[in-house]
């Protein structure tokens, strides 16, 4: 579990837009271990997408631009990789599973042909033995004859299931899986969850699971990391996260789902306000304007990364009081 | 509820059917059922989730009772009345839409939008009673009379939300139909939309028939809560009975099936095998995926009954 597959450090990424720069994400840092699933949690647009789409090296070329940090896969930087050397890496040793299983595949091809479309170093024979082994694998049946199947012929799970197949086709280290759930019913999404889970062990793959939804991170994810507004707040392991979190922003988001024992006497506790506009600079704390905690400090200077064990980390100044306060 | 409580609106044997082909001349050759004879009350005051998979018929029901789709069978009553379909919606139920980005006109300012509802149906007449009320409105939801001057694409979502609650409350509605009103927004802004609508409950003695995916926010808001299938209602009890003591099989498994926000409570989640498919045989639309699934229940489909307060369809109950 400890040999390192993808390290980001510090990575920002910004959009030219009309209205000038949008620093989207601000300095993020993450690591993902073999065989770990790790978790990118946020609202919408807290830049968890973004990030996926950086690694990947998908960022739109015309609009977007990495102003700062480094990623690097398994030891190798791969931040400022050339796209035909990037092309070598994407859809075989690191691969994407989108959102929208509906508009992700190829509307006029066969799931045949779009599976082995992408294949390298197999033969034709080969590629296509492979992709019906794959396709059985993630459970669907039939899987010779559903290759000549087009995608209106699948339902939405089926679909999100053929995806997973087809990002599989190149034995990928580390699969990227951005709301690969989000579209689908809440049974259909605990049976991919479940399937993602198993496979991860079967191909002793990484999976880093980008998500909106609290329940989903905590039913497979190991390690999390809460971004808001571009930067990680808190990062640490599941249980440490959600049974023990630290961050004012991470206790707003768990405080805010109604629990099944509540009653509609007590109202939800909610984060006022809304997200910063992340084409400002934020001198302080991101979060200050939504804290029930605030201090003069969070306003002025920005929270420095404290630690509360070896796995868990928050930015937040509270944090650093109650340390010094430890030492005193 | 009180028992002796007269239902505010009472859906009865509720159907509507779209034709999926077609032949040369236009006629419908197969039909799908996205309502199979529905039939619930909802009492004054009261919130009735109706929860299900995509495509279970909930849009379709909460548009039928709109008055949006005209119904192929069964009636609505409100306040012991039946409903002249024929007469398109009734102003006394309005609806909150699920895209609140969508769902508001981009060329009309959030003032325009909030009158507009008063203008179809002719109440405030005079113009300065009219502006009252929507400054009166706005202030309701918890926004500005100055931001009626302003344009949908200045709001975010979770404001837009509200502007689409405001416009629903416009005309003093009886009841309010809520289609999935915060799937689209996010966690944190989900919870003071939720307040919002709950708060404005308790005021103003709204009922809301709150249609979601979302089980736990359906406990929570709902004091009771009907499950459906394929068109059909499986199951409908107090919101508590149900989520405690689910009785069919459907509701357990959907009820297994929701991502429960700890990491403790990972373990043994039973899976339930399968997707929802488009037949509808004679049986019992849940016996492809049902695990105790019998021969009865391929050949008849179960009649609704009574059991231990639980409204349920199921031969497993007798």
């Amino acid at each position: 579990m400890s040999t390192s597959i993808l390290s980001v450090k510090d990575l920002s990424v910004g959009f030219h837009t009309y209205r000038g720069d949008i620093k989207a994400v601000r300095g993020v840092t993450f690591g993902v271990d073999e065989g770990e699933i790790v978790g990118i949690v946020g609202e919408s647009g807290c830049g968890k997408s973004v990030t996926a789409h950086a690694v990947m090296g998908l960022l739109p070329k015309e609009n977007s631009f990495i102003s700062g940090g480094s990623i690097s896969f398994m030891n190798n930087d791969i931040t400022t990789l050339s796209e035909e050397a990037m092309e070598n890496i994407r859809g075989s040793a690191i691969s994407m599973i989108f959102q929208d299983p509906m508009t992700s595949l190829n509307p006029v091809l066969t799931i045949g042909q779009q599976m082995t479309e992408g294949v390298k170093g197999l033969t034709g024979q080969e590629a296509y033995e492979k992709a019906v082994a794959l396709l059985e694998r993630v459970g669907i049946a039939n899987p010779k004859e559903r290759m000549k199947d087009y995608p209106h012929q699948f339902s939405g799970g089926m679909r999100q299931r053929v995806m997973i197949a087809m990002a599989l086709m190149g034995n990928p280290r580390l699969l990227f899986a951005d709301e690969p759930t989000t579209a689908l019913d809440v049974t259909i999404q605990a049976q991919i969850l479940a399937l993602l889970n198993e496979l991860r062990h079967d191909m002793k793959m990484s999976i880093v699971l980008v998500s909106h939804d609290l329940g989903v991170i905590a039913r497979i994810c190991d390690r999390v990391n809460v971004m808001y507004a571009g930067r990680i707040v808190e990062q640490g392991t599941v249980a440490e996260i959600f049974h023990n979190p630290q961050h004012p922003y991470t206790k707003g988001l768990l405080n805010s789902l109604p629990r099944m024992d509540m009653s509609l006497d007590e109202e939800l506790p909610v984060i006022d306000g809304q997200p910063p506009d992340l084409l400002y600079d934020i001198t302080g704390c991101s979060f200050v304007s939504r804290c029930g905690c605030a201090m003069r400090v969070c306003t002025d200077t920005k929270p420095v990364e404290q630690s509360v064990s070896d796995s868990h980390k928050a930015e937040c100044w509270l944090l650093a009081k109650n340390r010094s306060k430890e030492a005193v | 509820m009180d028992k002796e409580m007269q239902p505010l609106l009472s859906v009865r044997n509720l159907a509507k059917r779209f034709a999926v082909k077609k032949d040369f001349w236009g006629r419908a050759k197969e039909y799908n059922y996205a309502l199979n004879g529905v039939s619930f009350d909802i009492f004054p005051g009261e919130t009735l989730g109706l929860v299900g998979e995509s495509g279970c018929g909930k849009t379709t029901a909460g548009r039928t009772i709109m008055g949006l789709y005209r119904p192929t069978a069964g009636q609505v009553f409100l306040h012991g009345k039946e409903l002249d379909v024929a007469n398109g919606p009734d102003k006394r139920i309005q609806m909150i839409f699920q895209d609140p980005y969508a769902c508001l006109n981009p060329r009309m300012t959030v003032g325009e939008i909030i009158a507009e509802p008063m203008e179809i149906n002719g109440v405030y007449k005079e113009a300065g009673a009219k502006k009252q009320r929507v400054y009166d409105l706005l202030d309701m939801v918890g926004l500005s009379k100055e931001q009626a001057n302003r344009f949908p694409h200045e709001f975010s979502g979770g404001q837009r939300q509200r502007i689409g609650i405001a416009r629903a409350l416009a005309v003093n509605p009886d009841v309010i139909i809520c289609d999935e009103p915060i799937s689209a927004l996010d966690v944190s802004i989900q919870a003071q939309v939720v307040n919002l609508m709950s708060r404005l409950q308790k005021e103003l003695g709204l009922t809301y028939l709150f249609i979601a995916h979302d089980l736990a926010m359906v406990k929570y808001i709902s004091h009771r809560v009907a499950v459906m299938y394929k068109g059909s209602i499986m199951e409908l009890a107090k919101a508590e009975d149900l989520y405690n003591n689910p009785m069919h099989p459907y509701t357990k498994t959907l009820l297994a099936a929701i991502p429960v926000p700890d990491p403790d409570v990972r373990a043994d989640i039973a899976l339930i095998k399968g997707e929802v498919s488009q037949n509808v045989g004679t049986g019992c639309p849940f016996a492809g995926r049902c695990p105790s699934a019998s021969d009865r229940c391929w050949a008849e489909k179960p009649k609704t009954k009574v059991i231990n307060g639980h409204i349920i369809a199921c031969h497993l109950y007798v």
